[in-house]
């Protein structure tokens, strides 16, 4: 029997760990220059969508034995196949550039006095490449450590931060425009459609009865914290929340017992920047192994020489691209929506149910 | 081999990792830093002026305490003015530990939302810093020395930034609450007014050369005061005056009023502790209630707020616009000048009804005075408009640009204590 690089556990910490993260920072203030007090609400649509697709992709693949590569080869054939993983590979590239530039611009704004080195993000970049040569199993256990940092970081900083909120600010409800409250959630597409990693989860764990509830769940608390840190976000920056860029370290620092104590919060600060520096390095992860697939070699040199242009390439790209930055923000908001929503949601979901018809029990593993 | 190459690619990340979270890539050695400790902003012609208190580090412990310096520099935007500060001085500016923002009073007069934009949206400055005016150039607060601490703006932050328990006479506010104010559908904001006068030791009388509130009596006639006179933890704080051998005392009791980033007006210090009383937390604040008259003897009694419940409700309709301010108040007897008694404090002694009426009268009195300062200046302080856009949505278009004239005001006080 072919071991199972994951567990249902760590699947469920690897929702709860890195997707909420990501959205800690600049999304809040996306959705609010949209959607201003009802960016709550644009926040719940794209929440919703993820819950439905992961829903939808738990359900339908909830006694599939084998991986995402065998089921696409077994419909599409190896064309077909890697004519997805490609587009697929694009796609976590250009769902990773907004989240890692903006992480960049805040660690050389806030932990650095002066102007900093163009290299001093690179450690971020080895440490997503030293990842990305790792089998599938250094999510999970990675996911097993930080699970606990991110949560307990979560309860501190919201613990924090929700006795300075007014909750009168979110009032009145469902006035803005609803089509100012969709483009709050088509313009933060960027930072969702997290549950298309899933379906590259699917053969490498043992599923078992009530796993399908686990994954849910998860996927629930996750979405659950995403929620409430854009609802506390709002209330304390209300009308100013739309240029709160940054709002990770803003949150909490109002609270009386910070004005007392000192800034102990950072301590949920560096925890949460510890694992948003792995969940942004999620998409580059399976961009590379999705560039090896496209290879097609078994040969661990050239794997690794594949892996290493991919972040090469990427790495000079976020270096030339750093001042058009705007730009690419406004395009990925503007347009990147489009790609977002048919990668991160609609096209799992169609894998989903068409993969799942024709899948074998036998599991092919994957890396 | 493999093994040796896994350890050495760890050990290679970890070194990496240290570089970067130790932020020695951007070291700036500490003698070229000036850690900010306030900042007070003037005009200059067309320009601003930025006065900067810098803590200067000791190397000794012999000497126990804070050593400061005062820079200025000018420029056409406040960034401009604080880099000046830095091309003078040659140090770094660093305003981390930034905590407090003077606003001179020349600037109030146009749009102070230009001068405190900055601070809002760098990261170089927490927008959790207090922000105050004064009643003359702000770089004067920070020229001035206090027992309290050498650092002026340490014995500032004293009297603005009060721990649960004291009284709650200060109406202090942030950046950030300053700007979401400004934003709001109310465009109105208020910072406290710290004036300087000077007062004897000797005599314990102040003069006050602003013609400010420096006194430290307040609401003597209408037999109500807040707090403690010259007490730093009512808003108050004495200290000796650089050059003058005298002693100063800072007053933050009054707050100046801000409608759309321009002052329009002004609140006393018995005002401001019911702006206090009906916005913020106010338990732990003292009332002095004066020549209360009970069981045939004339006393002073001095009360503490234990529970205070405001509340503002707006109502409004197609044919009126109501506004109900209530304050429920539950207070405790602390001290009383009387010849004899026979119960002692630390027992829970009947509040007198002469007393509750008249604390009830006092804030009676108060709100309607505050409520008329809202009328005249258009200084929306109590969130009223903000309020009729969030509770009454469908009559706000209605009432959103005559709600101050055509609004009904009903209060209700209660105040009690043990029955």
């Amino acid at each position: 029997m072919i071991k199972k690089s994951l567990k249902t556990r760590q699947i469920c910490f690897f929702f709860i760990a890195f997707m909420p993260v990501v959205k800690f920072f600049m999304m809040p203030s996306v959705m609010a220059n949209s959607a201003g007090r009802d960016e709550w609400l644009s926040c719940i649509i794209n929440v919703l969508l993820d819950f439905a697709t992961l829903a939808a992709l738990v359900f339908a693949f909830r006694n599939v034995k084998t991986n995402f590569f065998s089921l696409s080869e077994n419909t599409l054939g190896k064309v077909g196949s890697k004519i997805v993983y490609a587009l697929y590979a694009v796609y976590f590239l250009m769902k990773a550039y907004v989240p890692i530039a903006e992480q960049r611009d805040y660690v050389e704004l806030t932990l650095y006095s002066t102007l900093p080195n163009v290299l001093d993000f690179m450690p971020f970049m080895l440490l997503a490449f030293y990842f990305a040569q790792k089998k599938l199993r250094v999510i999970g256990r990675v996911s097993d450590v930080v699970w606990v940092l991110s949560a307990s970081a979560y309860l501190l900083m919201f613990s924090l931060a929700v006795s300075n909120a007014e909750f009168d600010l979110l009032l009145p409800v469902g006035k803005t425009p609803f089509n100012k409250i969709a483009q709050g959630s088509f313009y933060a597409l960027n930072w969702f459609g997290d549950a298309a990693y899933f379906i590259f989860f699917v053969g490498e764990y043992e599923h078992k009865k009530g796993d399908c509830a686990k994954s849910v769940i998860s996927n629930l608390i996750a979405a659950l914290s995403v929620r409430v840190f854009g609802g506390i976000f709002y209330r304390t920056f209300s009308s100013i929340a739309f240029r709160q860029r940054y709002a990770l370290t803003e949150m909490s620092k109002y609270s009386s017992v910070i004005n007392n104590v000192g800034r102990f919060d950072y301590l949920a600060i560096f925890f949460l920047l510890l694992a948003s520096a792995f969940s942004a390095a999620v998409p580059l992860y399976f961009a590379s192994k999705l560039a090896v697939k496209i290879v097609g070699c078994n040969s661990p040199k050239i794997k690794t020489a594949v892996s290493a242009t991919v972040f090469i390439l990427y790495t000079a790209a976020l270096l030339l691209f750093k001042e058009y930055n705007a730009s690419i923000e406004k395009f990925m908001k503007e347009y990147g929506g489009y790609a977002f929503l048919l990668f991160g949601n609609v096209l799992p979901v169609v894998f989903a149910f068409t993969f799942s018809k024709g899948a074998t029990k036998n599991a092919i593993p994957a890396h | 081999m493999q093994y040796l190459r896994t350890k050495l690619i760890i050990a290679a990340v970890f070194v990496m990792f240290l570089f970067f979270f130790s932020n020695d890539f951007g070291l700036i050695d500490i003698e070229k830093t000036a850690i900010i400790t306030a900042i007070a902003i003037d005009s200059a012609d067309e320009e601003y002026e930025v006065t900067a208190q810098i803590a200067v580090p000791e190397a000794t412990d012999a000497n126990t305490e804070n050593k400061k310096a005062q820079v200025s520099g000018t420029g056409g935007t406040i960034g401009a003015a604080i880099k000046d500060i830095g091309d003078k001085t040659g140090w770094f500016p660093n305003l981390q530990f930034c905590n407090l923002l003077i606003v001179g009073n020349d600037l109030t007069s146009g749009n102070v939302f230009k001068v405190l934009d900055y601070f809002s949206k760098t990261l170089r400055v927490q927008d959790s810093a207090l922000v105050i005016t004064t009643d003359g150039a702000a770089k004067k607060l920070l020229e001035v020395s206090t027992p309290l601490d050498n650092i002026s703006s340490f014995a500032l932050q004293k009297i603005l930034l009060k721990n649960p328990g004291f009284d709650s006479d200060v109406a202090e506010t942030d950046i950030k609450t300053f700007c979401t104010d400004y934003y709001s559908e109310s465009e109105s904001s208020y910072m406290p007014i710290v004036t300087v006068s000077e007062q004897n030791a000797a005599d314990g009388t102040g003069k006050n050369p602003s013609g400010g509130s420096g006194s430290e009596s307040t609401g003597g006639q209408s037999g109500s005061t807040s707090g403690s006179s010259g007490d730093p933890a009512s808003g108050n704080a004495t200290g000796n005056s650089d050059g003058t051998g005298g002693k100063t005392l800072f007053n933050a009791r009054e707050t100046a009023l801000f409608l759309k980033g321009v002052k329009v007006g002004k609140l006393n210090a018995e005002q401001t502790l019911l702006l206090n009383a009906l916005t913020d937390k106010f338990r732990g604040t003292t009332i002095e209630i004066k020549g209360v008259e009970t069981e045939g003897e004339k006393a002073n009694y001095l009360i503490t707020v234990f529970r205070c419940i405001p509340k503002i409700t707006v109502k409004a309709n197609s044919g009126s616009f109501t506004v109900k301010l209530s304050l429920n108040i539950y207070c405790k007897i602390v001290d009383r000048n009387t010849e004899k008694s026979d119960v002692t404090y630390s027992k829970n002694v009947p509040l007198p009804q002469a007393v509750k009426e008249k604390t009830e009268r006092f804030l009676t009195d108060r709100i309607a005075e505050l409520i008329e300062i809202e009328r005249e200046t258009g200084c929306d302080f109590l969130f009223l408009k903000r309020k009729l856009l969030q509770y009454n949505y469908k009559f706000y278009p209605q009432y959103k640009d005559n709600y101050l004239n055509v609004m009904k005001v009903e209060t209700d006080v209660t105040v009690t204590g043990q029955k």
